[in-house]
C-alpha cells in the first residue's frame, strides 16, 4: 500500500506518459479507422494490427492512471 | 541435488559487490535503451532486404521476440541475477552449456558496442554537412581498404567515452540512460504520430506489397536480421540483480516493454512503406529513420536534425547498454568459473568490475577497426548481431523447458502462458507449449541466418569455437571437469539470491516448497523401508 504523500505526488514522467497514451489511442483509432476505408482484405492486415496495438498499449499504460485515481479516493 | 557448495557465489558477495539501485523506470531504460535503438539500425536493412513486405519480415520476427520476451520474464523474475541467458542455461543445463550461452550472447554485447558506436557516430556525421565539413572527404586509401577515418576515430571517441562512464558505476550510467531514455520516446512517438496523421498513404502500403513482394531468399534474410530490432530483454536480466524487488518489477517492466517494442516496430515498417518506396530506404540504410521524418509535411523541415539527434543519442544509449551487459555477463561468468577469476575483481574505488568493461569493450574496438575494413562496416556488425542472439536465444528456450522440470521448487512470479499439466516423478509439471513453440521459431531464424548471413555464419561459430577451446584450456589448467558440471548447492544460493533481492515472501515459499518436498522424500523412504 502507497502512502498519501506518494499518492499526491505526480511527477512530470508520469504527465508525459499520460499525454503519450492518450496519443497512442488517438493514432491508434485514426490507422485502423483510414485503413477501413481505403483497404480491404489481406491489406487490413498490418495497419489493423499496428492500429489496435496502439489502442491496446496506450489503454494498458493509462491503468496506472485509474490505479491514481482509486489511491487517491 | 548435491550439498556441497562449490564456487557458488554467496549472498554477501552478491549483496556488496553490486549495488541494486535500478528502479522500474530504470529497469524499462536499460531495455528500451537496447531495442529501442534497433530499429534505428535495422529499418533500413530489413526493408532493403524484404521489400515491400518488410513489415510482415518485422511481424515474423516479432512473433519470435515476443516468445523469446515472455520466456525471459519468467526466467529473469525467477533467478534474478546478473548472469542473464548464461546463468538460466548453466542452471538447468550445466556449466558447459551455460559458458555456450554466455559466449553466444557475449559476442552480441559486444558487437552491440560496436555497431551502435558506429551507427551513433553515422548519425553524428548527419550535422557536419551544417558545419561546412563533407564527412566524404576524409577517406583514407591503403591498399584496397577505403576507411572513412573519420567515422572510424568518433565510433572509437564514444566506445572510450563509454568505458570511463560505466567505470563510474551503474547509478551514473542508468540515470544517463533514463533521462536521454525520455527525450527520445517523445521524440520517437512524435515521429509515428505525425507520420500516421499527416504523410501515411496506405494505398502505398499495398501497392509495393502487390509490386514488389521479395524472393523467399530476400525474405528469409530479412526477417532473421528483423530479430535484432529485438535484442534487449538480455539487459532487463543482467539489471535483474542490481533491481529493487526483481520479482515484482522484472515482469511488469518486461511486459511492456515486450509490446511496446513491438508496435514501435510494426509502426516503423508499416508507416514507412506507406509514406515512402522501398528503393529509397535502400539507399538510406544509415538514417532511415531521419529520411522518413524528412517526408513528413510540416515537420519535415526540422525533423531531419531532431531525428538524427534523436538516432545518435539512442543508439549511444544501446551501446551503453552493451558495455554494461558485456561486463556484467562476465563477471557473472567468472563468478561460476567458466571464465578466469581475473575477471572476478571489482574495482574498491568505484566498486564496478573495471577489468571487464576495459577488456570486452576492447574486443567492441577491435571489432570496428575490423568492419572498418569491410566495404559496409555496419552491414558486417549487423551480420554478426543476429547469430550471437539466435544462437544464445535458442539454448535458453532448452534450459528454460529443462528447468520446469528439474527445479520446480523455486517460485515464478510469472509464468509464460500456454501450459499443460504433465506428470513427472509424481509431480504435475506445467509443461511450457509456448516454450516449445518459441524454441522452433528461434530454430529457424538461426537456420536463416546460417542459410543466408555471409558473414555471420563464419564469424559467429568461429567465435563460439574459438570460445569454446579457450574454456576447455581453462577448466583443465585449474583441474576442473570439462564436460561436467561443478557441483554446486543451488538450493542455498536461491535462497541468497532472493533474500539479498529482498523477495522475503518467496524467500519463505522456497523453503515451504522444499521441506515438503524432503518430507514426501523421508515419507517414501519409510514406506519402501517398511515393505
Amino acid at each position: 500500500m502507497r502512502s498519501s504523500e506518494e499518492v499526491k505526488k505526480i511527477r512530470l514522467t508520469d504527465k508525459i506518459r499520460v499525454l503519450n497514451s492518450g496519443l497512442f489511442i488517438v493514432i491508434g483509432i485514426t490507422i485502423v479507422f483510414r485503413s477501413i476505408y481505403l483497404l480491404s482484405g489481406i491489406y487490413l492486415l498490418f495497419p489493423c494490427v499496428v492500429g489496435t496495438g496502439f489502442i491496446g498499449l496506450g489503454i494498458y499504460r493509462l491503468k496506472f492512471v485509474v490505479q491514481y485515481l482509486r489511491d487517491k479516493q | 541435488m548435491s550439498t556441497e557448495l562449490s564456487n557458488t557465489p554467496t549472498s554477501t558477495q552478491l549483496h556488496h559487490e553490486l549495488r541494486r539501485d535500478i528502479t522500474v523506470w530504470g529497469s524499462y531504460m536499460w531495455g528500451y535503451a537496447d531495442v529501442g535503438a534497433d530499429i534505428y539500425a535495422a529499418l533500413g536493412l530489413v526493408i532493403a532486404a524484404a521489400q515491400g513486405a518488410a513489415s510482415l519480415a518485422f511481424v515474423v520476427a516479432g512473433l519470435v521476440y515476443i516468445m523469446i520476451g515472455f520466456a525471459y520474464t519468467e526466467l529473469a523474475s525467477a533467478y534474478p541475477v546478473a548472469g542473464g541467458g548464461n546463468y538460466f542455461a548453466l542452471r538447468g543445463l550445466g556449466d558447459f552449456w551455460g559458458f555456450t550461452a554466455g559466449i553466444a550472447l557475449l559476442l552480441d554485447y559486444t558487437i552491440d558496442i560496436a555497431l551502435f558506436a558506429v551507427a551513433s557516430a553515422g548519425y553524428i556525421n548527419f550535422f557536419l554537412p551544417y558545419l561546412g565539413v563533407d564527412p566524404n572527404h576524409f577517406i583514407l586509401i591503403i591498399g584496397s581498404f577505403k576507411i572513412n577515418y573519420l567515422w572510424l576515430l568518433e565510433s572509437l571517441g564514444l566506445v572510450f567515452f563509454l568505458i570511463w562512464l560505466n567505470i563510474l558505476g551503474i547509478k551514473e550510467s542508468s540515470l544517463f540512460n533514463e533521462v536521454i531514455g525520455v527525450f527520445d520516446i517523445i521524440i520517437e512517438s512524435s515521429v509515428i504520430i505525425f507520420g500516421f496523421l499527416f504523410a501515411w498513404k496506405p494505398e502505398l502500403l499495398v501497392q509495393q506489397w502487390q509490386t514488389s513482394f521479395p524472393t523467399l531468399h530476400q525474405f528469409m534474410y530479412g526477417s532473421s536480421l528483423g530479430i535484432i530490432s529485438f535484442v534487449g530483454l538480455e539487459s532487463i536480466s543482467q539489471a535483474a540483480q542490481e533491481t529493487k524487488r526483481p520479482a515484482t518489477i522484472i515482469p511488469r517492466t518486461s511486459i511492456t516493454l515486450i509490446f511496446t517494442v513491438f508496435i514501435f516496430a510494426t509502426a516503423f515498417s508499416t508507416l514507412s512503406l506507406g509514406v515512402l518506396p522501398w528503393q529509397t530506404f535502400a539507399q538510406h540504410i544509415g538514417d532511415p529513420i531521419a529520411t522518413l521524418a524528412h517526408a513528413i509535411p510540416y515537420i519535415g523541415l526540422i525533423a531531419g536534425p531532431v531525428t538524427a539527434l534523436l538516432g545518435a543519442t539512442i543508439l549511444l544509449i544501446s551501446a551503453n547498454s552493451g558495455v554494461m551487459s558485456a561486463s556484467r555477463l562476465t563477471y557473472s561468468m567468472s563468478e561460476f568459473s567458466l571464465l578466469s577469476k581475473w575477471f572476478d575483481k571489482v574495482s574498491p574505488k568505484y566498486r564496478t568490475p573495471v577489468r571487464t568493461i576495459v577488456v570486452f569493450s576492447g574486443i567492441g574496438i577491435l571489432e570496428i577497426l575490423l568492419a572498418f575494413l569491410t566495404p559496409e562496416a555496419m552491414d558486417t556488425l549487423g551480420n554478426m548481431y543476429a547469430f550471437g542472439a539466435t544462437l544464445g536465444y535458442l539454448i535458453v528456450f532448452v534450459s528454460m523447458i529443462k528447468l520446469r522440470f528439474s527445479d520446480p521448487y523455486t517460485p515464478r512470479p510469472y509464468r509464460m502462458p500456454f501450459n499443460i499439466k504433465i506428470p513427472y516423478k509424481g509431480k504435475a509439471v506445467d509443461f511450457p507449449v509456448l516454450g516449445v513453440l518459441g524454441f522452433l521459431g528461434v530454430g529457424m531464424v538461426l537456420f536463416e541466418v546460417i542459410l543466408t548471413h555471409k558473414i555471420g555464419r563464419i564469424a559467429g561459430p568461429a567465435w563460439v569455437i574459438l570460445g569454446i577451446l579457450y574454456y576447455i584450456y581453462f577448466r583443465k589448467h585449474n583441474n576442473m571437469p570439462v564436460t561436467k558440471s561443478l557441483k554446486r548447492d543451488w538450493e542455498a544460493h536461491q535462497i541468497d539470491v532472493l533474500t539479498s533481492a529482498e523477495e522475503y515472501d518467496l524467500v519463505e515459499e522456497y523453503k515451504l516448497a522444499l521441506k515438503e518436498r524432503d518430507e514426501e522424500l523421508r515419507r517414501s523412504e519409510k514406506n519402501k523401508i517398511d515393505r
